[in-house]
């Protein structure tokens, strides 16, 4: 069987998909015959500017529903552009990384059906599965009702892929919503981005830059996270084996950038503290100039090494997003972050001295959050302010809001929060991110909202970077929209759903 | 305000001189000798419109005959010059801000079509000077002139770094939803929960 695996809109085109190219990877060290093909690159050099590309992010986000030139460019794209390259394959290996592809995988998977109609699909990624909490299946299970797909993969490709390859169609995380794991990391083979032409990609700067998986799952179980339904245990790879791949990068393609998909970059401390001594070694010797990021955990001060930051820097650690979550050392705590605000203080000053940047992430309105714990965030803008000036903290997404999903440590506390959600009238369905809870009342729907917009106004008081600071603001509108609505009943304004939204390509 | 240097002085004939002003008004002179940290506060600050010079005023260019370049075989073997390693405000790096440009005061007999202005990250090697402008409050004001940048519009919302500090479309729907809060709250006041 002739095997081509292919990746999506919506990703960011700023690097070559991971995903795919470890799938494809694994496929060919099996003995297959596999190719690898980037639709969403694709899409990317067909459509007329780069504005045009961007326009269709409101789609795939399912914001609005695409007009009519733009569902039939999408199917002209698939039709004229993407099967024909398709046509010489027998199985499809599509990945779904998270509900931003559900809207162009449903239109493909549908020509797909209608054109190559001998040919097996198989789905993967996170995007199968559904964190929602009142949805009942996901998307993998949905497209496998609609006849849409043959298969799908629930968890890590790697060894799913080898059954399915020798034929087990059955067994963990094969059509199956039990995620199926590996233990060992450094025995997997690196992505192969030899299967993708890495100049066709839109790089945030002149240089090449790709996605390095460094882990799996968390060491940390917050409260709020739903990563442990997907990667229930904490696994990664030595930091040797880590450097190496990033050598192998840089030897093979000049690749000196890199984005860490780990959850935490810093989870194992053995790990990040063996990885940046090598790449620290190979700048040195080489002058590679490596430049990488990921999300990071702040520790506790006790925990950190002497001069451990002024090695990050070395190894060329830029740029880390970290959840700070509040400025409530209280609420930090309830969450399980296990960090508090005067660790914060000193890894600023760290960071500073080492030219190191930082994203904070935020999340305002916890379930137990108190008046007290909101004027703790507020007052982090003007203590943490001079890291802006200095241009340590390069950004804060200030998000919107708490939602409870499948699978966190919070969806067992609802019970015991007395967490209660507002219904959609259209539906019956509850919505995941309009609740209050009994046992803090004060922190009704309309006061998260306020204080949400507070902290944001905070933000701007005090000149902080605000990322994605409009959009995030654009759902909280549309939370009080949802809620106003539910209070008047307003049967003439209708909610559409993701689901509904999806209608336009029928 | 704690104003804060670090200067590198070169001898020639005599060790250079510095000056520093803050909106128009020396507060600080002196002769950089080597490395120097100089530390410096000042209330003297307006809300809008705070010029600081750092300059230097005693080179010699033919005056009496004299000049503070040595030059040999085509080589400068002896210059006076001051280099500006760090210039902070509140702990704030600044440097950045002189955009380097060193603005020149001609003397002596440096020619006329000397130009006005010189290329340089730091380093004054000639009579003049390296300004910057600032507001109150001073870290949202050293934050605009630092970072921020004219806003694109071809970049995808998720990765568009040139967003930030534009708050205006924020600031907006922060009205819509205040507008929206005020209408549950007088609408619905007891039916919320």
């Amino acid at each position: 069987m002739k095997n081509l695996v292919i990746s999506v809109p919506r990703l960011e085109i700023h690097r070559p998909p991971v995903s795919t190219a470890i799938v494809a990877e694994v496929i060919r060290s099996h003995g297959h015959d596999v190719q690898a093909l980037d639709l969403n690159c694709e899409f990317f050099h067909y459509l007329a500017n780069t504005q045009i590309y961007y326009n269709y992010d409101e789609i795939w986000d399912r914001h609005r529903q695409a007009t009519l030139a733009e569902a039939k460019n999408i199917v002209k794209f698939i039709k004229e552009k993407a099967l024909p390259k398709m046509k010489n394959y027998d199985r499809f290996f599509i990945s779904v990384f998270g509900s931003s592809a559900y809207v162009f995988t449903k239109i493909l998977c549908k020509l797909i059906r209608k054109n190559l109609p001998k040919t097996v699909i198989v789905l993967g990624g996170q995007g199968v599965s559904t964190s929602h909490l009142h949805k009942k299946y996901g998307f993998g299970l949905e497209m496998k009702k609609l006849k849409l797909c043959d298969l799908y993969l629930v968890g890590e490709g790697e060894h799913i892929i080898k059954n399915v390859l020798d034929g087990n169609l059955s067994g963990p995380g094969i059509s199956d919503d039990t995620p199926s794991q590996i233990d060992d990391l450094n025995s997997l083979p690196f992505p192969n981005y030899g299967f993708y032409d890495l100049d066709k990609y839109d790089y945030l700067s002149s240089e090449k830059e790709v996605f390095i998986v460094g882990s799996r799952g968390c060491v940390r179980r917050c409260t709020y996270c739903d990563i442990a339904r997907y990667w229930p245990k904490f696994r990664y790879r030595t930091g040797k084996n880590i450097a190496s791949e990033m050598i192998e990068h840089y030897e093979r393609h000049g690749v000196t950038k890199f984005y860490f998909t780990d959850s935490l970059i810093n989870g194992s401390m053995k790990a990040f503290t063996d990885m940046c001594e090598i790449l620290a070694k190979y700048n040195q010797t080489h002058k590679a100039g490596f430049d990488w990021r990921g999300q990071f955990i702040f520790r506790p001060k006790r925990q950190i090494p002497k001069d451990h930051f002024a090695t990050v820097s070395a190894a060329g650690g830029k740029e880390f997003y970290v959840g700070v979550e509040t400025g409530s050392d209280k609420i930090r705590y309830e969450m399980d972050k296990k960090f508090l605000n005067e660790d914060i203080d000193f890894q600023l000053e760290e960071f500073n001295k080492h030219g190191i940047h930082v994203f904070f992430l935020m999340l305002i309105g916890y379930v137990t959050e108190t008046i007290e714990d909101h004027h703790e965030t507020l007052k982090m803008f003007k203590r943490w302010q001079k890291y802006v000036a200095t241009g340590t903290i390069q950004g804060i997404d200030l998000a919107t809001g708490l939602s409870f999903n499948k699978g966190t440590p919070l969806e067992q506390q609802i019970g015991q929060h007395g967490v209660y959600f507002v219904v959609n009238d259209e539906n019956g369905i509850p919505y995941d991110d309009l609740w209050q809870a009994k046992a803090n009342p004060d922190l009704d729907i309309p006061e998260r909202i306020r204080r949400r917009i507070e902290t944001h106004e905070e933000a701007i008081k005090y000149n902080w970077p605000i990322w994605r600071g409009a959009q995030r603001l654009k759902v909280v509108k549309i939370m009080a929209e949802k809620y106003l609505q539910f209070l008047s009943n307003k049967k003439d304004k209708k909610i559409t759903t993701p689901d509904q939204q999806l209608n336009f390509f029928e | 305000m704690k104003i804060n240097l670090q200067v590198v002085g070169t001898y020639c004939n005599s060790w250079p001189n510095l000056i520093v002003e803050l909106n128009g008004v020396k507060i600080h002179e002196q002769k950089v000798k080597n490395t120097e940290i100089i530390e410096l506060e000042s209330n003297n600050i307006l809300q809008q419109g705070n010029r600081l010079i750092l300059g230097m005023t005693n080179k010699a260019f033919g005056k009496n005959g004299i000049y503070d370049t040595v030059v040999k075989n085509n080589k400068i073997i002896e210059d006076k010059t001051i280099q500006v390693l760090s210039i902070k405000l509140n702990d704030i790096e600044c440097k950045t801000l002189f955009n380097n440009t060193f603005h020149v005061h001609r003397t002596d007999k440096q020619p006329s079509y000397f130009p006005d202005k010189v290329n340089t990250v730091d380093v004054m090697s000639y009579n003049g000077y390296f300004t910057f402008t600032f507001d109150l409050p001073l870290y949202n004001s050293l934050t605009n002139k630092k970072f921020k940048k004219p806003l694109q519009k071809d970049v995808s919302y998720f990765s568009n770094s040139s967003a930030v500090f534009h708050y205006e479309e924020e600031t907006k729907v922060i009205v819509e939803i205040k507008n929206i809060l005020k209408e549950v709250d007088e609408k619905f006041s007891d039916k919320r929960s």
